[in-house]
């Protein structure tokens, strides 16, 4: 564990590259981001390399059939317009990739949308849009929150939002609430009760979210790390 | 191997400098009214770069990525001192040549190249503060019509001109305008953006030689990213207030501005105004998604985990206004030139909205004409890799008599339309003011003085 701290910070001061922790014996994985023509999925991939140095990400749009040439050890789901139903192949590549291979999946904004729409969750426009705005949410101290105290201030980007409050999600789908903005009932992160999935509504990489990094650290530690 | 000579010069009056600038087809960046103003001009162009061409003197090459081209040029004559610069701009509608194919819609203004960068024979560094000013000459190994530096002007007696412009009308007008609004905070609440500036064209016609018409402005406002320039189709004048970045010894910096409020005379208003501004959720929020924006804009060409944001918000006292800020920092990736930053950051989320792709399509689907060098990036890039750019904004395009300058706003999710257009009446007020424009249609709409 201390070695691979070393190394974490060696890469990071260096520019050191992933294939070179395989070299030294450290498993690298590769990990897919999907980027859903987002003007916030650099600041994602920045965040995720900061986390894990030693892991190698790449950036592929939605659109880019080339998704489907390798195999990916997990799979990121970037924010982005529009709605769930407007991802290009991402559907597809979650039911032919991920879901029959329990790959470990964290979904961001669009990408948790994404989530519990798959399950039959209504999204539609929300009577409390915001945009670049803080907001307090309470969490439950499990999955991404391990750790973290509650409320935590987080930023939110979002006009849509699950219909359907936490108990209809819990009871027809399976999928759990582990965050809710506090002023309001709005779901602010989901996971799955079995498989490897977690979600938040709100933006981990806006610079003005809180406790980011232990959330991040969380979602590897639980399903990607060795 | 290009020769140069530096000579100092005893500093020519702005009406010189631009003088100058008009004739030998020339560019200069220049800010006004700020605490030390400065100008940098570069006087007849000899090598030229256009979208599919490049120019050396009398010899022209066809190329294909005016980037590379660039970048190249600027590590093959690395030895040139800092003021010597390529200079010149990426027009708006330049975009879709930076992304995915069927993305945007294929644009163009028509009169002005949408890509012109230039090397000039001459450079004159100067500064309205003391009386010397550094002027660099070029000699090229090729063979190319040279022009002399001669500091042989004289001054009109009568410096002030008599012209007056006249309205001709606007690309939306009140009721397409608003509309415009109106469908863009749809967009909004569908999910689509979370903001998006919507702007328009106003036309008209000027009996100010394009001279006269750089003068009025320079003297109109504070001017912190000017542009006079003199280029194939007519002439540009920018009264920019906007950076889009800068970068300096293999660092680069954006200072995205959002929020304005005006300053009182009297010392408790004065500080009420500043504590409202400082906790205006609203224009956090919106200087926020900037910043988020620019960090993800940057983060494309920056080390991983370099890019910062050290203060969040920044107050900026001027003497009229205070104003939001925040600096976003980074360290450029080794080897990264700076046509592969413009190609990756351009054009400047400030004035696209956010998400970028999304909110471009949005504006081709609501602006009826193409924006052209409006909204695009003028600036200059020395040999030594240090940059600076600007966002074309409160600019003027002057092509013979026939002027168009361009007034918008960011639309958010609570913008009244009616508000929105007022607001852009407002925001061309200095810029017809300065060029004496008659019966302006639009001026019977407003409610406030």
């Amino acid at each position: 564990m201390f070695f691979v701290k070393i190394i974490r910070q060696f890469k990071y001061s260096f520019q050191f590259h992933a294939n070179s922790a395989i070299f030294l014996g450290i498993m690298s994985k590769n990990i897919l981001i999907i980027d859903n023509y987002d003007s916030f999925t650099q600041n994602l991939h920045h965040l995720l390399l900061r986390i894990r140095p030693e892991y190698s990400f790449t950036v592929l749009r939605n659109r880019d059939g080339s998704i489907f040439e390798k195999t990916w050890d997990a799979l990121i789901i970037s924010p982005g317009p529009k709605g769930p139903a407007d991802t290009g192949l991402l559907k597809e590549f979650f039911e032919k990739e991920i879901l029959p291979n329990n790959k470990p999946m964290l979904g961001v904004c669009l990408g948790m949308q994404f989530l519990a729409w798959y399950y039959g969750m209504t999204i539609s426009p929300a009577t409390d849009a915001r945009h670049g705005r803080t907001v307090l949410i309470d969490v439950k101290n499990e999955d991404l929150f391990s750790g973290i105290k509650s409320p935590v201030k987080v930023v939110r980007y979002n006009s849509l939002a699950i219909k359907e409050n936490a108990e209809e999600i819990e009871l027809s789908t399976p999928l759990q609430v582990t965050a809710i903005q506090k002023d309001s009932s709005m779901v602010m992160a989901l996971k799955h009760r079995e498989l490897p999935f977690s979600a938040m509504q709100f933006h981990p990489e806006s610079f003005l979210t809180e406790e980011a990094d232990l959330m991040i650290d969380n979602f590897f530690k639980a399903f990607i790390d060795d | 191997m290009i020769k140069y000579t530096q000579t100092t010069i005893q500093t020519p009056p702005i009406e010189e400098i631009f003088h100058k600038t008009d004739k030998y087809r020339g560019i200069s960046l220049f800010s006004a009214s700020t605490d030390l103003d400065k100008e940098i001009s570069g006087i007849n162009p000899v090598i030229i770069i256009r979208e599919k061409e490049l120019r050396k003197g009398n010899q022209l090459s066809k190329i294909t990525d005016p980037l590379k081209e660039m970048d190249k040029l600027i590590s093959e004559y690395g030895y040139l001192p800092e003021p010597v610069s390529l200079m010149g701009y990426i027009s708006y509608d330049f975009k879709d040549r930076f992304e995915e194919k069927g993305l945007y819609e294929k644009r163009e203004q028509g009169v002005y190249p949408d890509f012109y960068f230039a090397l000039f024979e001459h450079y004159l560094l100067s500064s309205r503060v003391g009386n010397e000013s550094q002027l660099y000459t070029l000699e090229f190994p090729f063979e190319y019509e040279s022009v002399q530096y001669n500091s042989n002007y004289r001054q009109e007696k009568e410096t002030k001109t008599h012209g007056t412009s006249y309205y001709r009308g606007t690309s939306l007008d009140k009721d397409l305008y608003e509309k415009a609004v109106g469908k863009t905070v749809n967009y909004i609440r569908e999910g689509d953006i979370y903001q998006a500036n919507i702007t328009r064209a106003i036309y008209g016609e000027t009996e100010l030689s394009p001279l006269e018409s750089a003068l009025e402005l320079y003297r109109s406002n504070r001017i912190s990213y000017g542009v006079f320039a003199s280029i194939p189709g007519g002439h540009v004048v920018s009264t920019s207030p906007e950076l889009f970045f800068k970068t300096e010894n293999g660092r680069i910096m954006a200072s995205p501005i959002k929020g304005t409020i005006t300053r009182s005379k009297d010392e408790k208003s004065d500080l009420n105004n500043k504590e409202e501004l400082l906790h205006s959720e609203k224009n956090i929020a919106e200087l926020a998604m900037i910043v988020d924006l620019l960090r993800n804009d940057l983060s494309l060409v920056c080390r991983p985990g370099s890019v910062s944001v050290p203060r969040f918000p920044i107050l900026m006292t001027l003497e009229n206004v205070y104003h939001l800020y925040a600096d976003v920092h980074g360290e450029l990736l080794p080897g990264t030139g700076i046509g592969e930053v413009l190609k990756k950051t351009f054009p400047g989320g400030s004035i696209t909205g956010c998400p970028k792709i999304r909110a471009c399509q949005i504006i081709d689907e609501l602006e009826s004409t193409a924006r052209g060098i409006y909204t695009g990036s003028f600036g200059k890039i020395s040999f030594n890799g240090n940059s600076i750019f600007n966002i074309m904004i409160r600019s003027l395009f002057q092509s013979g008599s026939s002027i168009i300058f361009n007034v918008g706003g960011g639309i958010t999710l609570l913008s009244d339309p009616k508000d929105e257009y007022e607001e852009t009446i407002h925001k061309g007020t200095n810029i017809w003011k300065a060029m004496k424009m008659e019966n302006i249609s639009e001026e019977q709409y407003c409610t406030e003085e």
